[in-house]
């Protein structure tokens, strides 16, 4: 970068491979005793690239097909159908065994690799969630919550889990109907202008919604959303709401650490490899809480694994155009977590649970993957242990 | 070495246009230690076989 500040080197191929390698996981952030902001470097060098490097088109066509479909839970939504079908008439697992996939270019089969099971229309949606969730007892708080892209279409499940306990908590959950995508992978990944449009209406949805902080379940998410202060800061008429907005963004389990557990937890007596994502405990600083949370739960047994602070190759949309890397990371991810024998996996990002999903099946175990989330849940229901079993 | 502060705010930043290039002043608080190249996912598994030779697309 700073070779290119002094124009001895230029946005060629060399240059733009070495930025598209990087996953943006955020680890040097953590580990930079300087405290070199490398978050805010590579957001205004891949912004670069996208402006001034033309990529070769196949590239392009990718990228493109990304971002038209990934921030639009309604294009996203129209894929579940023929993909439920696909997976349910058994061309999926034929797929899979012929070695078919083989053919399809790397991107594709990464793609195929990692698609979940296309929620059944039974379950609970995210799209059915009310636009109010009433606290139950005294309210504590009002809540606003961010539905994200892939986690509304892909798992409606968690979205509603983080309904019923912030409810349940004694939070009045507020979900803008109007909410889009906050413009996450789009920063990652240098689609400058595609992101601030869509971080603003974030900020005007979530205004209207005149809730005291704005939470979280995904959290790549997050991390953009309390970003915006800084993305924002020479718009002039946004800036001030930016940064107002951004110090309201909290992830769910910061709620749930920073509100005193109001709602019983019945015990569950499983074993969870907890895999905080490179999201929260490098780009948000959020390390302790997820464990803090998961904690309160009784005969819950906590896991480290090792390399904890080592991305799991998900990264936004580096495990699509970057598959060869990614699922090495993947493989070394999952060989870690399954190292502790876990009965589930849990995290807090859509990404890495779709990566660690498609990782965990690869290496040929069937341990389930879920939203930290769901298992307070079903802590605070009182469920039986085996619920989280059958995912 | 050209000092981009002192530049005209719209002027262009060697290889970069003049809207936000990378800061200088932030490239400017590396030390060098090396730190961030240990818990580098792609430093540490993958730098060499994960470079694509140019042009090489998906």
């Amino acid at each position: 970068m700073k070779l290119g500040l002094e124009g001895q080197v230029r946005l060629d191929p060399t240059f733009v491979n070495h930025m598209d390698n990087c996953l943006g996981c955020m680890a040097c952030l953590t580990s930079c005793p300087s405290g070199v902001k490398y978050d805010k470097l590579i957001e205004a060098t891949r912004a670069q690239i996208e402006r001034n490097y033309p990529r070769p088109v196949p590239d392009r066509f990718l990228r493109r097909m990304i971002f038209d479909i990934f921030p639009r839970p309604e294009r996203l939504r129209l894929l579940l159908g023929p993909l439920g079908m696909y997976q349910r008439s058994g061309l999926q697992s034929l797929m899979r065994r012929s070695g078919l996939l083989k053919l399809l270019p790397a991107s594709l089969r990464a793609m195929e690799n990692l698609t979940p099971s296309a929620p059944q229309k039974n379950k609970a949606n995210g799209a059915a969630l009310p636009e109010r969730v009433a606290a139950q007892g005294e309210p504590r708080l009002s809540v606003g919550l961010l539905l994200g892209c892939v986690q509304r279409v892909f798992f409606p499940e968690v979205n509603a889990a983080t309904a019923r306990v912030l409810a349940a908590e004694g939070c009045e959950v507020i979900i803008p109907r109007d909410q889009c995508c906050c413009g996450a992978l789009m920063i990652h990944a240098g689609e400058e202008k595609a992101a601030l449009d869509y971080a603003r209406r974030t900020i005007d949805a979530f205004e209207r919604a005149q809730v005291a902080i704005v939470v979280s379940n995904a959290a790549g998410c997050g991390s953009s959303m309390k970003d915006y202060g800084y993305l924002l800061h020479d718009d002039p008429k946004y800036s001030e709401r930016a940064k107002a907005f951004s110090a309201k963004c909290r992830d769910i389990s910061e709620v749930l650490t920073e509100l005193e557990p109001r709602a019983p937890r019945h015990p569950i007596p499983l074993k969870v490899a907890y895999h905080v994502s490179c999201h929260l405990q490098h780009a948000q600083g959020v390390r302790t809480q997820p464990r803090a949370v998961l904690g309160q739960i009784p005969e819950l047994q906590i896991l480290e694994a090792a390399e904890g602070a080592l991305c799991c190759g998900s990264a936004g949309i580096y495990n699509l155009v970057r598959p060869g890397p990614a699922q090495e990371l993947g493989e070394r991810k999952v060989r870690h977590v399954l190292a502790t024998a876990p009965d589930i996996v849990a995290s807090g990002n859509p990404g890495c649970l779709l990566q660690l999903r498609s990782g965990i099946r690869l290496a040929g175990s069937q341990v389930p993957v879920v939203h930290m989330v769901e298992v307070v849940d079903a802590s605070i229901r009182g469920l039986p242990a085996e619920s989280l079993l059958k995912r | 070495m050209a000092e981009p502060a002192s530049m005209p705010p719209d002027a262009p930043s060697g290889a970069f246009d003049a809207h936000h290039p990378p800061s200088n002043d932030l490239i400017n608080e590396c030390v060098h230690c090396g730190f961030c190249l240990a818990t580098c996912p792609t430093y540490a598994f993958g730098a060499r076989r994960w470079i694509r030779r140019a042009g090489e697309s998906i």
